[in-house]
Order: C-alpha cells, then structure tokens, then sequence
C-alpha cells in the first residue's frame, strides 16, 4: 500500500508538470496571448510596454519565466496580470460553492443513475426500460446551459419558486443554501443519471450472462438476492471507474456551464473567466486545481477497484 | 435397484427463437435411483445440458418452453410455483458446472458462496455457516479447508475451484447431484481426482449422481447407466459394458469411433461422423441420425420406442435395424476402421 501511494504521488507529481507546461506553451502561442497588450492597454505606447515587459519579466526566456510562475504557485503568490488579484485566494474563494454543487449533484446522480438502470435491467425489453431509455436519451442529449435556462426561466421569473441564481453559504443560510443548489444539483446531474443509467443497465445485463448468476440460481438463491449480491455488485464495478472521473473532473471545476447558468461564483466559473480575458496566471492554476483532483480520483478509482474486485488488488 | 429418486418423463424443452422454437430435448425419459450414477452422453448441442437445465429450474421462462414430467420423490416439480421450484434448487437438488472459474463469484470468499447456499435454504447463524462450511471443505477433500474459506476463488487452482463447487452443492444434503461436464475444463490428472471424488461422494452419502459428459472414458469409470443422446433424443441406454462393448445404434457407433486410439495405428484423419446434425428448428420425424446414417433405411422414417433388446436386461436402443443386420454391420465398420469423413 505505501508503494502504491509512492508510485501514486511520483505520477501525480508528473502529470501536474506536463498539465502545466502544456497550459503554459498553448497561452504562449495562441494569437493574442501576448499579456503585455493585455495589461498596458492597447493604445500604450511603446515604452510602456517595455516596462511592462521588464516588471513581469516577459522580456525573459520562456523556460525562465515558467520557472518562476511554478515557484508563485508552490508558495500561494501567483497573482493574476491585469488586476493582480491572488490565484489561491480566488480558487478557496470558489471552493464551497463548487463542493455543494458536485457533492450534492452527485449524491443524486448516483442514487438515480443506479436506481433507473437497475429499473432498465430489471425490466429489459419490456415498457419501463423503454421509458427509462427514451428519457436518458433525453437526458444525455439536453444542453446544460438550455436546461439550466429553461428553468432558471419557468421557475424563477415566471414562477418565484427559487432565487435567481447565486450561491449561499451553508454556514449563514441552511435554507437558502438549500433553495439555491436543488436547480443547479438537478441541472448538473440530469446528463449524469442518463449516462449511468445506461451503463449500469448494459453492464447488468452483461453480469446476467455470467455462469456464476447461474450458479446463484442454481444454489437456490432468492431472485433479489441474485440480483443484488450477484449481478448487481458485479456490475457496479466499472461504474465505479466512471463516477472516479466524472466526480474528479466536476469537483476541480469542470461544472463551468453549471456554475454560469446559475452564477454560482464556483472554482468552474473562475477558470471560465481567466479563459475569456485570456488571463495566464489563473488559468494556470485552475488547470492544476483540476489536474490535482482527476489524478487523486483516478487514484482513490484504483484503491476501490481493489476492494471491489479482488483480482485487481493493489500490492506492494 | 432402489426407487428411483429422480424420475423424468416425457421432457421437452423449446427454446423460442426469432425462427421459430428451436426443440433442444425431444421426449427424454429416464430415471435414478439413490447411489446411482447415471451418465448422459452425446456431443455438444445433443440437449444433455438443457435436459440437466430443465430438471435444475434454470431456463428462462420467457425463452424456453418445459413440458412433460419432473418427479423428485413423490413430487411434481414442473409446475410447481416459483418458490417452491427455488427451495428444491440447491437443497434435494444441487447442481456443479463445467467451469468452475466463471462459475464462482469472483468477488466473494469462497466461504461466503458457501454459506450464502445455506442461509438461502435453513435458518443458520453465520457462526454455524461458516463452521459447516468448513466441514464441507473437508468433505471434498481440500487439504487446508480452515485457509481456503476465506480465499477467493482466482486464489484456487482449477481442482480446487471445481471442489469448492462440489462442496458448496454438498451444502443441503442433496438427493440429486447434477454435475454438467465436470471435469472439462480441468486439466487430466486432476479429471480424474474429480471423478474420484463425486464416486465416492455418491457412496458416503447416497448421491443419485447425473453426469452430463462428451467424454466417454468418464463414463466407462464411474457410470451405472449410460443414456446417449443425440439432437434431443436418448437413442441409446443401457450399463457401460453393454454400450460401448455392444453398441447397438449407429449413431453410438460412430460416437464410439471418434475417440482417438492411442493402441493402434495413427490414421491418416481422426475418424469423424460425415455431416452435421439436423438443426432443432426443424427435427426430422423418425430416427434423428437417419440422414448422417450410412445404414438408413425406409423404415427410420419411423422412431421405434426405447425398449429393451430381448435378454438385455436394461440395454435399449432405438434403431429399427434387426440385432442380426446391426452386428453384421457392425462387424464391417470395425474392419475398415469405422467411416472415416472425406
């Protein structure tokens, strides 16, 4: 177990690296990167520029300058370039808006995705599955930022059923923390429950064909116990390695339409607008804050997946 | 002979097919006693398995039609509600497969597959379950069962896996042993280990052992009766002795001729019976082996009952052929060295 962990950091360690760098090159190349503009104004006139240049170091080389916006991210001070506003800072900011969201919304993507792809399986063929099939398709194919609209619209403006958007915090306002997160928890996890739905029915289904299904029944096993103990936990394993990902990429702020459409001021929204005003430092750290999150998820999908499935069991 | 304690009769077994229903089993009958082994032979897609399937309770309702008569004791199982057929599964009735790696759960102990089949059948502690579980290790005789309870199943060679099978079959004192193929998927000395094993099972504790086999060696060990089978029919029954030193239908014949001997001369190509079977979406009437048969006639348009040969005592066969023009016959497919396919 302490090698998987060591050999788990190491990775991590190098992904982080190749995120950043590959953040750091794209910005350099993509036509209207140059931050200089950015900061000193359009109509600034060359001298200011140069000493724009030379405060930020961008008359530097390029290793040079990534070295030194790495060191500012190891030790908090990495500030953004127009406003000098602290990356760090932001991010926490973000943090409790964008966990509500991606815990809650998971919470209920889970419980439904396995309960309407059970109910599929259960049922294949025949009218549930049918109903449960067509709505995930539904589902799956429904835009986040329309849904998110449509009832922002119907249920805010016309209706006054919820506040229009906007975070609250759970530690000030229970109830409003509550009434501001059911629409984004439903918009957000909608997709999800299609998607799992649909996974989890194909893998039951799959499991179901298993000879040790048979030999459940054979053994005179009830057909619930079949079904739960058998085919049911066989089938949630690659679940698992779905919603590892799923919940890694939401939590490090990949819920950015949700987070809009509602105007949570989220981790997502951030990083959304550090990429419209073309700002590096932020984007720079958000990618890593996301990174960190897929890879310590894809770790924890790895632990669980032992645990699971006996066959896979990490060793060393 | 003890009365039977399984008695089939009549069964048929259609799968539904979007071609129409396939009939795997055509009108199979047969009986076993307590103690008894009963071999049921023939090659892939004869039916053995699904006639083993249909007497478990294990087909799909929805997929495949059952009819005819399952007797366990004085009971009638086809037709029996869903509950009741449930409880006979796994208690009087206990069923081991070919393979047993994709027939344990590989994310359980094997001691809690164990226990799982008792809990499903009486009111035991876990406490209890476990120690019977162990016991029943024992009893199939794995060298450390206090250990392997709590191994899961990838951690077990194929012997073990196939005993750990047995033993969880043993779990509710079965009349009936079901054993599909057994030793199959296991490597040849442990074949035989296996075979060793269920024979002396039936003995300890009065088995009546159906064993569902292509492989004919299998059988002449450890059988009492041997049913052959052919697209869904028993052509054939009788002791082992009189089946394979005696065989009296063609298609038992050629079943016995493709065995590949090692005592004589290699032949140019494994001897091999020309033609396929007839597809069970439309089963000829009369013999089923009638258009692979070199020996056909007019009259196997019509299938003769299975009844004993006079002075055979259990031997029958169904083949309209006269005794005499049968081992005339017989005499010259084992001269040219049985019919060899082209």
């Amino acid at each position: 177990m302490r090698g998987f962990v060591a050999r788990r950091m190491a990775g991590m360690a190098l992904v982080l690296l190749a995120v950043s760098l590959t953040a750091f090159l794209v910005f350099n190349v993509i036509p209207g990167g140059d931050p200089t503009v950015r900061i000193a104004g359009r109509s600034a006139s060359e001298q200011t520029r140069a000493q724009v240049r030379e405060d930020f170091g961008f008359d530097r080389s390029y290793p040079v300058q990534y070295v030194r916006l790495m060191g500012q991210v190891l030790d908090g001070t990495l500030t953004s370039y127009p406003d000098r506003v602290n990356v760090r800072d932001e991010i926490v900011r973000g943090i409790p808006a964008t966990a509500s969201l991606v815990i809650g919304a998971a919470v209920i993507w889970v419980l439904f995705g396995v309960g309407f792809g059970v109910l599929s399986a259960r049922y294949a063929g025949r009218w549930p599955d049918r109903v449960v099939g067509a709505l995930a398709m539904v589902a799956i194919s429904l835009p986040v930022f329309w849904v998110g609209a449509m009832l922002l619209y119907y249920l805010t403006y016309r209706v006054e059923l919820f506040p229009p958007g906007g975070y609250v915090g759970l530690s000030e306002d229970p109830g409003g923390w509550l009434t501001h997160l059911l629409l984004p928890w439903f918009t957000l996890s909608l997709l999800f429950i299609g998607v799992y739905a649909r996974v989890l029915r194909t893998s039951m289904l799959d499991a179901e064909h298993e000879d040790y299904v048979r030999t459940a029944r054979a053994k005179g096993l009830s057909e619930r116990r079949v079904m739960t103990r058998h085919v049911l936990r066989n089938a949630l394993v690659p679940l698992v390695t779905l919603f590892g990902l799923d919940f890694g990429a939401a939590i490090g702020g990949g819920a950015i339409l949700t987070e809009a459409v509602f105007d949570l001021h989220g981790v997502g929204q951030y990083a959304a607008g550090a990429v419209d005003s073309l700002d590096l430092p932020p984007v720079i750290g958000t990618t890593l804050y996301a990174a960190f999150f897929i890879v310590l998820m894809s770790a924890l999908v790895d632990i669980v997946y032992g645990w699971l499935d006996p066959r896979v069991r990490v060793d060393g | 002979m003890a009365e039977p304690v399984l008695r089939v009769e009549d069964l048929e077994v259609a799968y539904a097919t979007a071609a129409g229903p396939a009939r795997a089993v055509r009108g199979v009958s047969f009986a076993v006693a307590p103690g008894e082994t009963l071999a049921i032979v023939g090659e892939s897609g004869c039916g053995k398995s699904s006639a083993a399937h249909a007497v478990m309770g294990l087909l799909d309702a929805r997929r495949a039609s059952v009819t005819g008569r399952v007797q366990l004791g004085a009971r009638e199982l086809l037709g029996a509600s869903h509950t009741e057929r449930r409880l006979v599964r796994g208690g009087e009735l206990a069923m081991v497969f070919q393979d047993p790696l994709t027939s344990l759960n590989p994310v359980q102990r094997v001691g809690t597959q164990i226990a799982e089949q008792l809990h499903a059948h009486r009111a035991i502690g876990r406490a209890a379950a476990r120690e019977r579980a162990v016991e029943l290790l024992g009893r199939v005789r794995i060298a450390a069962p206090a250990a392997t309870v709590d191994a899961h199943p990838h951690e077990l060679s194929g012997g073990m896996r196939q005993r750990v099978m047995i033993a969880m079959a043993l779990a509710n004192e079965p009349r009936v042993l079901i054993a599909d193929e057994p030793t199959t998927a296991l490597d040849v000395t442990i074949q035989a280990q296996i075979l060793d094993l269920l024979a002396g099972l039936r003995v300890e504790l009065g088995l009546a052992l159906i064993l569902i086999t292509h492989d004919l060696g299998v059988v002449a060990e450890i059988a009492d009766r041997v049913l052959v089978m052919y697209a869904g029919r028993i052509v054939e029954a009788g002791s082992p002795a009189e089946v394979f030193l005696d065989p009296q239908h063609p298609y038992t014949w050629g079943l016995l001729g493709a065995i590949p001997r090692v005592d004589r001369p290699v032949a140019p190509r494994l001897p091999a019976i020309a033609g396929l079977p007839p597809s069970p979406l439309a089963p000829p009437a009369g013999c089923p082996f009638q258009a692979r048969c070199p020996h056909a006639v007019a009259a196997c348009a019509e299938l003769p009952a299975l009844e004993a040969r006079a002075g055979a005592l259990g031997h029958a066969d169904r083949c309209v052929l006269s005794p005499t023009v049968k081992r005339a016959r017989r005499e010259v497919v084992g001269r040219i060295g049985l019919e060899v396919s082209a």
